[in-house]
């Protein structure tokens, strides 16, 4: 699975320049770049995908509507968890 | 309940009876010598730093309960990050039971929450193995505040 990637510009952040999504651990994380091949600077965990899917468009000022690639990545986890 | 049975999360009964949260557990591979102890009458003991009650058989009941599971609202700052100085694995987990306190939560894999719920102690295994990119680490956490990583030395 093709974690989602997306360029992004916060001025609490301004050094983060990429976010991604992955789904571990019980939960979601939100991995945040400086450098989208290098290794994540900060990592963010959720319960919850509402709260992940909230803070990608509150904080990150990001439409979801507008990453496809984000739909695919649940579409994946929905599917995964029904094959369980 | 037999040692290598408990799991994070899973809660002992510490000095004054207050409770004492499993943060990680280990495997340690090979053969090693161990000692049995046994307190006549008594079955039960207290070990280590934490005085943690255990019971030698099981002619008492069960000094281990299981804490509810269920995560109490808490909301991270994915945009308010913190790296702090690297500690050792040890001084991560003797901070963490010391900011916890008494009646702490675990809210999922990893997560630690205080009794207040106004903070989170966070390590899953890809925290702790670096798995998210970085090195290993742990995160304390506040509620709608900062996140605090804090990396982990070997």
């Amino acid at each position: 699975m093709i974690r989602p990637i997306r360029v992004v510009k916060n001025e609490r952040s301004p050094e983060i320049n990429f976010i991604a999504v992955d789904a571990k651990d019980g939960g979601y994380y939100l991995y945040q770049y400086e450098v989208e091949d290098q290794p994540c600077k900060w990592d963010s965990f959720y319960n919850e995908a509402s709260e992940l899917l909230n803070d990608i468009e509150v904080t990150w000022n990001v439409n979801i509507d507008e990453w496809p690639q984000l739909a695919e990545f649940f579409k994946h986890i929905q599917r995964e968890k029904g094959t369980q | 309940m037999q040692a290598y049975t408990l799991a994070n999360g899973d809660r002992l009964q510490g000095r004054s009876s207050q409770p004492v949260t499993i943060l990680a557990t280990h495997r340690i591979a090979g053969n090693h010598t161990v000692f049995n102890l046994t307190v006549e009458r008594e079955h039960v003991h207290r070990v280590g730093y934490g005085a943690t009650l255990v019971d030698n058989n099981r002619c008492r009941p069960n000094p281990v309960t299981k804490t509810p599971r269920t995560p109490p609202s808490f909301k991270p700052a994915p945009a308010n990050n913190v790296t702090s100085n690297a500690v050792t694995e040890d001084q991560f987990l003797e901070d963490a039971i010391d900011s916890l306190g008494p009646g702490s939560t675990v809210g999922g894999d990893g997560q630690f929450y205080p009794a207040d719920g106004m903070r989170r102690v966070r390590m899953t295994d890809s925290d702790l193995l670096g798995h998210n990119g970085g090195p290993p680490h742990g995160h304390f956490e506040f509620n709608g505040g900062r996140n605090l990583h804090i990396p982990l030395i070997p």
